[in-house]
């Protein structure tokens, strides 16, 4: 194995590892299939190379995971709701999410935590101008509705940069929330 | 003790399925079907694994469990982005019916 292919071995032992829990018994037999079909799964279908994108900080991780756990279940409750009312008119929108910082991790982090996310969907990212276009199940009535459904999903960006936003970042987020007054 | 807890686990993991149908059939247009059937199922699918996961007795079927919740969590997002996103870009989506659309200025 060549050094340039040596980032795919991470891939294999993923795959390995799937490959055992699948079958039950980290046998050897077990072990050294799933090696052989990791191996054969990432030469035929080369997984793309990832440019290195900072250290992942586990207890912003963390608060992450933990607000997202509520978000899932607020939002599940209310889609149901809004399932179980059929006469409740529902106001459907397409809202532009800018994002502070435009790392791929992070927009796949966010758009993927958002998609997941009861009565919010990624319809595109534009990875230029680092903007994701939510579509929402029902933003509500009132003048600043929308403005409502951006500030909650910027709640989120806020806590994905903290835990996978660059250091550069993370830093500038920090000082915008500092002189905004912590939000 | 484990009995009740996984019992609550799992039927509530089937009742927010059970809605995902309803929704499917009570929404009028593609994205709001796409909410009702994507969403409430990927709490619902966590919910009956955990609760099944109390009545299985091996380690290995657990872990089996778990990689069952984890591909959920992670295929679920990227079909819905690209059903929602070819429903927009192809029109089939009621794009008439939004209240704002920002993605279209």
């Amino acid at each position: 194995m060549t050094m340039s292919r040596l980032h795919r071995l991470p891939m294999v032992a993923w795959l390995t590892v799937v490959w055992v829990g699948l079958w039950g018994l980290p046998s050897a037999a077990n072990v050294l299939g799933g090696l052989a079909v990791g191996a054969g799964v990432v030469a035929l279908l080369p997984p793309t190379r990832v440019p290195s994108q900072g250290l992942v900080r586990p207890l912003a991780l963390l608060r992450f995971l933990g607000f997202f756990a509520f978000d899932l279940m607020r939002a599940s409750a209310r889609v149901a709701g809004q399932v179980l009312c059929p006469r409740h008119q529902l106001r459907q929108a397409v809202v532009a999410v800018p994002v502070r910082g435009a790392s791929d991790r992070l927009l796949t982090l966010l758009a993927n935590a958002i998609s997941l996310t009861p009565g919010t969907l990624t319809l595109e990212v534009d990875r230029p101008r680092s903007t994701l276009y939510v579509h929402v199940l029902d933003v509500g009535g009132g003048p600043d509705a929308v403005e409502q459904v951006r500030a909650s999903i910027l709640r989120v960006e806020r806590l994905a940069i903290l835990a996978v936003g660059s250091a550069d970042c993370r830093k500038a987020l920090l000082e915008d929330t500092g002189q905004a007054g912590r939000t | 003790m484990t009995d009740v807890l996984s019992a609550v686990l799992l039927l509530s993991g089937v009742s927010l399925a059970l809605i995902a149908g309803l929704g499917l059939v009570r929404f009028p247009d593609v994205f709001s079907r796409m909410h009702a059937a994507t969403k409430p199922t990927t709490l619902g699918v966590l919910l009956v694994t955990v609760g099944a996961s109390l009545q299985v007795d091996s380690g290995d079927d657990r872990v089996k469990l778990l990689l069952v919740a984890a591909f959920q969590f992670l295929t679920a997002p990227v079909a819905a982005h690209m059903i929602g996103r070819a429903a927009y870009r192809t029109g089939a989506g009621a794009i008439d019916e939004l209240v704002v659309d920002e993605l279209r200025d």
